[in-house]
C-alpha cells in the first residue's frame, strides 16, 4: 500500500539494510532523548527529486480523505447507543427498575422531584431520539462496517445485572423425581460443561434471561433435549428453567443470608419425542 | 484550510521505526488463535456456528455478514473451512508471514463467523476486526516476524514504516475505552450507587470463573477500583490529547510538564493490570489479550527499546545481586 512505495519507505534513504548500516546494530539506549516527540523520531518522507505526478500526487490526497473517514468512523460510532436494551420489556426487568427508582430518588433529592415512572417514560422518549440521530450520524459508515467490520458496539458491563438469570438443566425417568445435571457454575452439575463454560455460550444463556430472547432461549431448550435424549438413554423428560436471583450484598455475604432466588422460563420437553426424530449429525 | 491539508498530508507522510506495530500484530495474531482454538476444543463449533438441522441449537439458515451470504448456504463445509482458515491466516498474522493479505483474510473469517449466531457474540469481535483491519492498513510484518528474518537477516531489523497506522490504533483504544465509559450509566459507577458496580458484576454468575462472593469481605477495595475503572475510561481521550501535545512544538508549561511526567505510566500500570485481573477472575474470551495488544502502540520503538535494554539490565543485576548472596555449595 501507500507507505511501502512512499518515498523514504524501502530503498529510500532511511532504510538501514539500503544504507549499508548493520541492522542489528548495538542501540545506545542510555543516549539522553530529547522531548520524546513523536516529531524527533518520526521522519518526514524524502522529498522526492521529481515533483511528484498523476497518481503519485494524487494518491496523498486520497489517503488524507480516507483517514479522515476512517477516524469519523471510529469516534462517531463510539457514541451511545441505546441498541439492544432499548426494549421496553427489558426495562420491566427488576433490575433496570432498580436504575430507575435509584435516579429518581437521588434527582427528587436534589431538587427535581420525579417519581421512578415519570423517569423511565422521559428516558424511553430520549432514548428513541438519540437512536434516531445516531441512526443518522453512523448511516454513511454502514458499509465500511458491513463488508470491512469496522464498528464500535461494545457496551461493556455497563451496569451491574443486580437479577441475573443462570441455566438450570434437569432429567428424569419416568415418574421418577427430577435429577439436575447441569448448574450454571456449580462444580456438582457439570453435563455438558465445556460447551456451557464457553464465553460465547456464557454470552447466549446470559442474552436468553431477557424476554426479548424468547424464541432463541426456546431453540436453546430444545436442542439441550436432544443432547440428554442421547446422554440419558434412561430419562423420558428434560427441564430447563433459569433461576432469577439477586446478587448479594457484602452485608448478606457476611453474615451468610444469600437470597434464594426464583425458576423461571420453565420448559419441559419430552425425550422420547427427541430419540424418535434422526439424531441430526 | 489548505495550509491544514498540507499539515495533514505532512502527518500521514511521516515515518517511523516498525517495531510497535509489529508487537501489536503478533499479539492480534495471537489474539485471534485464542478467539477460535478453545472453541474448536470445546466443541462449540458444532453448537453455536452450525444450523440446527446440522447439530447446532440455532436456525441460521439466513444469518452470517456478506461473505457468508454470498457463498450461498450455511453448510457445516463451509463453517469448519471459515474457522480452520481464519485459524492459519491468525497463525501467519502472529508469525509474520502473509502480510495484509494473511490480516485481511484473518478479519474477513472473524466477520463472517462473529456474525452467523449473533446471540453467541462478544464485544471483542468488532473490536478483533477492527485491529485486523489496521493491519491491513500498516505494515505490521517489517520487523519481528519471519518474513522480516528473511530479508533482513535478524529477527528485528530497523526498518521504517508509514506512523499514521500506530497513530490510528491509539485513537482505537481511546474510543474503546471512551465509549465504554461514557455508556455505564448506571448508578452503581456513581456515588449514588456506592461505587458497587464491581462488586455485583463479580457476583453474575455468568462471567466469573469461580464463586466471588468472597469480595464482600474487601468490598472497600471493590469500590476503590470501581471508581478507578471508571475514571481510566472516561479520560481516554485526555490521554490522547497529552500525547498529542508532547509531539508537538513549544516549550509551555503544560507541555513541559507532559514531558517531565509521562501520562502513559499510570494508564499503562492501571490498564494491564486491570485486563490482567479480568483474565483471572472472569471468562471473557481472548478480551483481554485483544485489549493489551494495543498498549505497545502508545510508545514508539525507541522507547520500547530503552524500556526493555532497562528492564534487562535490571533483571541482569539482580541476577547477579542473587548470586553475590548464595554462598557456594
Amino acid at each position: 500500500m501507500i507507505e511501502d512505495d512512499a518515498p523514504g519507505g524501502p530503498g529510500g534513504p532511511r532504510d538501514p539494510v539500503d544504507a549499508g548500516a548493520p541492522v542489528d546494530a548495538p542501540v545506545d539506549v542510555d543516549a539522553p532523548v530529547d522531548a520524546g516527540t513523536e516529531a524527533a523520531t518520526a521522519s518526514p518522507a524524502a522529498p522526492s527529486p521529481v515533483a511528484p505526478t498523476g497518481w503519485a500526487r494524487w494518491r496523498w490526497h486520497l489517503l488524507g480523505v480516507f483517514v479522515i473517514y476512517h477516524i469519523a468512523a471510529v469516534t462517531l460510532q463510539a457514541l451511545p447507543d441505546p441498541g439492544g436494551t432499548f426494549s421496553r420489556q427489558a426495562w420491566r426487568d427488576p433490575t433496570v427498575q432498580q436504575e430507575f427508582a435509584v435516579w429518581a430518588d437521588y434527582l427528587s433529592r436534589n431538587g427535581y422531584a420525579i417519581t421512578p415512572k415519570q423517569l423511565e417514560d422521559q428516558l424511553w422518549g430520549l432514548a428513541g431520539r438519540l437512536a434516531t440521530v445516531r441512526a443518522a450520524i453512523v448511516r454513511p459508515f454502514s458499509a465500511y462496517g458491513h463488508y470491512i467490520g469496522v464498528r464500535q458496539p461494545w457496551r461493556m458491563f455497563v451496569a451491574p445485572h443486580r437479577f441475573p438469570t443462570s441455566l438450570d438443566v434437569a432429567v428424569r425417568e419416568a415418574g421418577g423425581e427430577w435429577r439436575t445435571v447441569f448448574a450454571d457454575r456449580s462444580p456438582e452439575h457439570t453435563w455438558r460443561r465445556g460447551t456451557f463454560d464457553h464465553d460465547r455460550m456464557r454470552a447466549a444463556v446470559f442474552r436468553y434471561g431477557w424476554p426479548n430472547y424468547r424464541v432463541a432461549y426456546g431453540e436453546l431448550a430444545i436442542w439441550i433435549a436432544g443432547e440428554a435424549a442421547r446422554d440419558f438413554p434412561e430419562a423420558s423428560e428434560v427441564r430447563i428453567r433459569m433461576l432469577k436471583r439477586r446478587t448479594p450484598t457484602p452485608e448478606e455475604v457476611t453474615s451468610a443470608k444469600i437470597p434464594k432466588g426464583t425458576y423461571q422460563q420453565q420448559i419441559i420437553l419430552s425425550l422420547e419425542a427427541q430419540r424418535g426424530r434422526e439424531a441430526p449429525r | 484550510m489548505i495550509r491544514a491539508w498540507r499539515a495533514w498530508i505532512a502527518v500521514l507522510q511521516r515515518r517511523e521505526d516498525a517495531l510497535p506495530l509489529a508487537i501489536f500484530r503478533a499479539l492480534t495474531g495471537l489474539a485471534v488463535l485464542w478467539n477460535l482454538l478453545p472453541a474448536v476444543l470445546h466443541g462449540v463449533v458444532r453448537v453455536i456456528w452450525l444450523d440446527r438441522d446440522d447439530g447446532g441449537y440455532r436456525v441460521l439458515r439466513a444469518a452470517g455478514s456478506w461473505l457468508v451470504q454470498a457463498a450461498g448456504d450455511l453448510s457445516p463445509g463451509l463453517v469448519w473451512g471459515l474457522v480452520i482458515s481464519t485459524l492459519c491466516a491468525g497463525f501467519l498474522v502472529m508469525i509474520g508471514v502473509g502480510g495484509r493479505v494473511a490480516a485481511l483474510c484473518a478479519l474477513q473469517g472473524t466477520l463472517a463467523i462473529s456474525m452467523i449466531n449473533t446471540d453467541a457474540k462478544g464485544s471483542y469481535d468488532a473490536l478483533l476486526c477492527n485491529s485486523l483491519w489496521l493491519l491491513c492498513l500498516g505494515d505490521g510484518q517489517a520487523t519481528l516476524s519471519i518474513a522480516a528474518k528473511r530479508r533482513h537477516g535478524v529477527w528485528i531489523p530497523r526498518v521504517d514504516v508509514a506512523a499514521w497506522p500506530r497513530y490510528l490504533v491509539i485513537l482505537q483504544i481511546a474510543a474503546v475505552y471512551f465509549s465504554t465509559g461514557i455508556h455505564k450509566v448506571s448508578a452503581f459507577w456513581t456515588p449514588m450507587g456506592g461505587f458497587s458496580a464491581l462488586y455485583y458484576i463479580l457476583q453474575q454468575p455468568t462471567w466469573h470463573r469461580f464463586d466471588m462472593t468472597w469480595l464482600a469481605h474487601v468490598y472497600p477495595l471493590t469500590q476503590v477500583s470501581t471508581a478507578l475503572v471508571w475514571i481510566f475510561e472516561l479520560t481516554w481521550p485526555l490521554l490522547g490529547l497529552a500525547l498529542y501535545l508532547r509531539q508537538r512544538p513549544g516549550d509551555g508549561r503544560v507541555r513541559r510538564l507532559l514531558r517531565r511526567f509521562d501520562p502513559r505510566t499510570p494508564y499503562v500500570i492501571f490498564g494491564v493490570s486491570m485486563h490482567l485481573m479480568i483474565l483471572a477472575f472472569m471468562e471473557v474470551g481472548p478480551f483481554s489479550a485483544i485489549t493489551i495488544a494495543y498498549y505497545p502502540c502508545l510508545y514508539r520503538a525507541d522507547e520500547l527499546r530503552r524500556g526493555w535494554a532497562r528492564l534487562r539490565r535490571r533483571l541482569r543485576s539482580a541476577g547477579a545481586g542473587e548470586a553475590l548472596a548464595t554462598p557456594e555449595a
